[in-house]
């Protein structure tokens, strides 16, 4: 769900607003880690794949 | 570089990837060009540069902040190409209309290469790390980097709603042929 990935780094933007910086640290690669898993699955589904 | 310049510059950046950002949408929007997954998380990868601008406009130049957009861009570069592979074989087709005779995954390969370009530049110059922001208001008193804070922050929230818009709560289709959640939602009206 990429929608939940926007909304995530739009959170870790208001934490450093607020200065929790240590927690938007978190957020913020917790959110790459689930990039990394969305790009895997579309970079290598047979729907992507049209070869 | 004084480190007020070096806040300049990066809301300079900010408002160059806002409008990256900006672009996309109005192609999105006039054109009816729906973005793939792997585009959808080229724009992750652009918010995700944007999080370590906005550390930058915030609190004052710092390497950790450099590192995070560094970190991003990768990212982002990583998705866009892996897109361009994927239709680099004549005859495997294309996504989305050419923008200057270049596909968007093309152009978001180059912005990232630029993004890591001028991340890693800017990483040279030590005097803009001076400022202690401990007891500075945010911004550090600059209109020009709270805009581009709020804007880029503008830009992530309407790009998760047009994603929920366009995905719906589960998985996104591939390619997208229409805006999941108004329709489901248009179906059940």
């Amino acid at each position: 769900m990429i929608a939940l990935l926007f909304a995530l780094l739009t959170a870790t933007m208001g934490l450093n607003y607020f200065r929790l910086t240590t927690a938007a640290n978190v957020l913020f690669f917790i959110t790459l880690a689930m990039s990394v898993y969305w790009f895997k699955f579309h970079a290598t589904s047979q729907l992507t794949i049209q070869l | 570089m004084t480190p007020d310049l070096s806040r300049n510059l990066n809301a300079l950046g900010t408002l160059a990837v806002s409008l990256v950002l900006l672009l996309a949408y109005i192609y999105q929007l006039t054109l009816y060009e729906l973005p793939c997954p792997l585009c959808l998380l080229q724009r992750v990868g652009f918010v995700a540069v944007g999080v370590g601008l906005g550390l930058n406009l915030l609190y004052g130049a710092r390497p950790k902040h450099y590192a995070l957009m560094l970190i991003a861009a990768l990212f982002g570069i990583s998705v866009s190409v892996r897109q361009i592979l994927l239709h680099i074989v004549p005859g495997t087709g294309h996504y989305g209309s050419p923008v200057l005779g270049y596909h968007y995954y093309t152009w978001a390969a180059i912005c990232f290469f630029l993004i890591l370009l001028g991340t890693a530049i800017m990483l040279m110059f030590d005097r803009q790390y001076a400022d202690d922001t401990s007891d500075r208001p945010r911004f550090g008193g600059s209109t020009l980097a709270k805009a581009a804070f709020f804007i880029m922050l503008g830009l992530a929230a309407l790009n998760a709603i047009s994603t929920l818009l366009e995905c719906g709560p589960g998985i996104c289709a591939d390619p997208p042929t229409d805006y999941k959640l108004i329709d489901e939602l248009g179906t059940n009206n």
